[in-house]
């Protein structure tokens, strides 16, 4: 029987991933509060499972060198050797380079670098202080005197082990590899009569006692794959317990000989490494079925509701009862099944502290990070999507933001600049915003670069908020010198073209001398929309409320037909192009002029447009369906959904209806 | 696949061909598809219409939830329009993984033509005859067999130059 191991390889893959990035994210809280404990034993368990995963799956230069730095982070847990900025570097190091021999084993990178000279230093750290014992580089285990612990075990395998191929006893053959057994007894008690046994379950027991100087950890490592419903005991029989904290120094017992500690250790691990953020792996593609499968319920729920409207209510209080509870009920599935697809924030801020970290000490600026709002969440396709403009966002602010510290000094400033994200709610979408507290956007200078690039002119009287917002057009860059952070003035471009395709909208704000913030703004989904129905000819088209401004019925004296420009429409004080959309679309209207019909007036690339339409129909939540499956993409339509009726309505696509509409514009002219 | 079909006309191994035909009639002739092509077939509803789409794509329509482009037949192979009747069929089919419709006046049956009922398609210039898979007798009527894939393809691919 031959076992497909490269899934599994996968999923360690996936795993060890998650395990580095919690390692680094306690590492760099550990170097804020060194006294903190649980992220020291959070970091050496993340380094245990990745040290176990790659000896299980065949990648030894990976586990090797993970074990010295295990070795390391055991004395450090056992405060044999302090956590300074040295090791912490030191760690940070590691943790790369352990990033680097996972890509190799993936097959991502060609060759490997050489582990031996980080070793070497690793092993001198856990070295350094006095009471160290000398440590095995590879992984091999020797006793060392003066630090033996006497254990007893109690192991009861569940009655599946071996079914599941869990062989108990070649669990106490690695046991015997790291500890000198003493005693070891056999429980048969559980052995039932013959005519009732299952010869392919496990009844026996076995208690045994070693002396050794591996830890508990390394004890019931053995134990770690087992089938959940097995026992494993470990206690330190010499009088002693060591309590749950691995790093607790041992407390005396009064003359208790053996004190049950009832964890289960390897458990107890992935628990508490589960408790932030625990994740289920669920393959995306069951997700969007879930999902469509969702959508599809409202679809009928919604056909059952314009049934239920033309029907006499006042005889069927029971079907309208049953209709207005399946109408909650299935949005309340609808909420949780869309929340399966959403990630905390927590997921894209993940990679900032050591971004942060890194370029501060490049560019020599202090900075501390804040972060708010992780919790907040997110479509998992959003978040993929902003962690780029992110990036690009806190570097141009590390770099350009913040001054240097005697700069911000001579301002009056404290000398550490503060960066802060921080995500939230805001209306039906959710608002991340890069702010710091540095020198803020030059206007002056922004304004000569634009009118030196033929951005703008130079007698276009634009207010700061404009002036702000044309750091995002294409090519445009302020920095006196371009360095390796940024200023090569593609970012703030890329930023706002990233947002965009993702259906988000970016704004920065700024005080000169104060700050300058970024804010994203983004929908929180893009499986479902709010939408505004509208009529035209015998066609329902659905246009996104987020693009809508208002809606408005026309007056005749509004209305005019200007030669050369084409149809306009007086708003206020503003005239604004009209786009007829049956003209777009090729349909013939039912109303025959303008007044007769509405006006949806959207916003689109900062300009604004009057649709034509001839009736507004109602708003409500619609499940976007791709046209693409089985024809293909339409200008100008975003998608199509289904109506309550069951027929098909499309979905338009605001932008590229606009830019449609001025092509042709452009071709009439 | 496709150039499996294209050897036909040379008169290859046509017994390896499945030889089930779901028929149907358009102008008052009998046309046949292969049968594992068909995924279903529903009576005509209106479709909702497509901007800028070529003629012969009268709409899309909701299939349980899937959206489905629905292609009338007529308007492909240029015959003279009719009015949808209550005889009007929808033909659901999967070509390379799409699910496309067409509209044809009638389904008739299932008919299991066998292969040396089968004739190549006569050479009739350049005219369309990629289209057509070949030409089936049964008793003394004639099945026109389409190769689907070859037209709604085809259509597929005009509709992305229009």
């Amino acid at each position: 029987m031959s076992i497909d191991i490269s899934s599994f390889r996968q999923a360690f893959f996936e795993e060890s991933a998650e395990q580095l990035d919690e390692f680094e994210s306690s590492l760099l809280q550990l170097e804020r509060d060194p006294s903190d404990r649980e992220l020291l034993n959070c970091i050496f368990r993340c380094a245990h499972s990745i040290k176990g995963g790659s000896a299980t799956f065949g990648f030894p230069e990976v586990a090797s060198f993970t074990h010295s730095l295990e070795t390391l982070l055991d004395e450090v847990r056992n405060s044999r050797v302090v956590i300074d900025s040295t090791l912490s570097r030191l760690l940070l190091e590691s943790l790369d380079h352990m990033r680097i021999l996972i890509s190799v084993s993936k097959g991502e990178v060609e060759s490997a670098p050489d582990s031996a000279g980080l070793i070497a230093r690793l092993v001198d750290a856990s070295k350094t202080s006095p009471k160290a014992s000398p440590v095995p580089v590879i992984v091999e285990e020797q006793s060392v005197p003066g630090s033996e612990e006497l254990y007893q075990l109690d192991f009861k395998p569940g009655q599946d082990s071996i079914r599941r191929g869990n062989d108990p006893l070649r669990m106490l053959e690695d046991l015997r590899g790291i500890a000198e057994v003493t005693r070891i007894s056999c429980d048969k008690s559980g052995i039932p009569p013959m005519e009732e046994m299952d010869p392919e379950a496990c009844y026996i027991a076995w208690s045994l006692t070693m002396i050794t100087t591996a830890n508990e950890a390394e004890l019931v490592e053995p134990f770690e794959f087992i089938a959940g419903d097995s026992v494993v005991n470990l206690t330190v029989s010499d009088g002693f317990f060591r309590g749950a904290n691995f790093a607790t120094p041992s407390v005396p017992e009064d003359d208790a000989p053996v004190v049950a500690s009832k964890r289960k250790p390897a458990q107890e691990a992935a628990t508490t490494s589960a408790k932030d953020g625990g994740t289920i792996k669920v393959s995306s593609e069951k997700l969007d079925k879930l999902i469509n499968l969702v959508g599809e319920l409202i679809i009928s729920q919604s056909m059952l509701n314009s049934v239920t409207e033309e029907l006499d209510t006042t005889k069927l209080v029971g079907l309208t009862e049953a209709v207005s509870h399946m109408e909650r009920s299935s949005r309340e599935l609808q909420e949780q099944v869309m929340g399966l697809r959403l990630l905390q924030i927590k997921m894209a801020f993940g990679r900032f502290p050591r971004l942060v970290h890194d370029l501060a000490s490049v560019c020599n600026k202090k900075i501390e990070l804040r972060l708010s709002g992780e919790e907040t969440e997110l479509d998992k396709n959003l978040i993929e999507a902003i962690g780029d403009p992110l990036t690009h966002l806190v570097r141009n602010s590390i770099d350009h933001g913040l001054e240097p510290a005697e700069e911000r000094l001579n301002a009056g400033k404290p000398g550490v600049g503060v960066l802060s994200l921080s995500a939230y709610h805001e209306g039906g979408s959710i608002t991340i915003e890069v702010a710091d507290d540095g020198r803020g956007l030059n206007v002056e200078r922004i304004l000569a670069k634009a009118i030196d690039r033929g951005l703008v002119s130079a007698d276009d009287n634009l207010t700061d908020e404009q002036i702000y917002q044309l750091i995002f057009q294409p090519g445009f860059s302020t920095a006196e010198q371009v360095t390796d952070l940024s200023g090569r003035g593609v970012g703030m471009d890329i930023v706002n073209q990233a947002i965009a395709a993702i259906g988000g909208s970016v704004k920065v704000t700024s005080v000169p001398g104060k700050g300058c913030s970024t804010r994203i703004r983004l929908p929180l989904t893009m499986a479902i929309l709010e939408g505004q129905s509208m009529a035209v000819a015998d066609n329902v088209y659905i246009i996104p409320l987020t693009s809508i401004i208002e809606c408005i019925r026309p007056r005749q004296e509004d209305v005019h037909d200007i030669a050369q420009t084409g149809e306009v429409v007086r708003v206020r004080e503003e005239f604004l192009p009209v786009l007829r959309m049956h003209r777009a679309f090729g349909v013939e209207p039912k109303i025959s002029e303008p007044w007769d019909g509405s006006m949806v007036l959207v916003e689109c690339e900062g300009r604004k447009i009057a649709i034509l339409v001839d009736e507004l129909l109602g708003q409500s939540q619609v499940v976007i369906k791709s046209l693409e499956t089985n024809y293909q993409k339409v200008e100008g339509i975003a998608g199509a959904t289904i109506l309550g009726d069951g027929r098909v309505a499309l979905i338009i696509d605001v932008p590229g209806l606009v830019r449609g509409f001025e092509g042709q514009k452009k071709k009439a002219a | 696949m496709e150039t499996e079909q294209k050897k036909l006309p040379e008169g290859t191994d046509l017994a390896s061909y499945t030889n089930q035909f779901l028929t149907f009639t358009l102008a008052d002739e009998e046309y046949g598809v292969d049968i594992l092509k068909v995924q279903e077939i529903k009576g005509y509803v209106a479709t909702t219409r497509i901007p800028n789409a070529p003629p012969h794509v009268t709409g899309v329509l909701n299939l349980r939830g899937t959206i489905v482009p629905i292609i009338d037949l007529r308007r492909t192979f240029n015959l003279p329009e009719v009015v949808y009747d209550q005889f009007t069929v929808i033909v659901v089919v999967v070509v390379h993984d799409r699910v496309m419709g067409m509209i044809v006046d009638s389904v008739s049956e299932v008919m299991n033509i066998m292969a040396e009922d089968i004739q190549p398609p006569p050479n009739l210039g350049k005219g369309g005859s990629n289209a057509l898979r070949g030409l089936g007798k049964v008793d003394d009527k004639l099945v026109i067999l389409l190769d689907i894939d070859a037209v709604l393809l085809d259509e597929a691919s005009l509709a992305t130059a229009a």
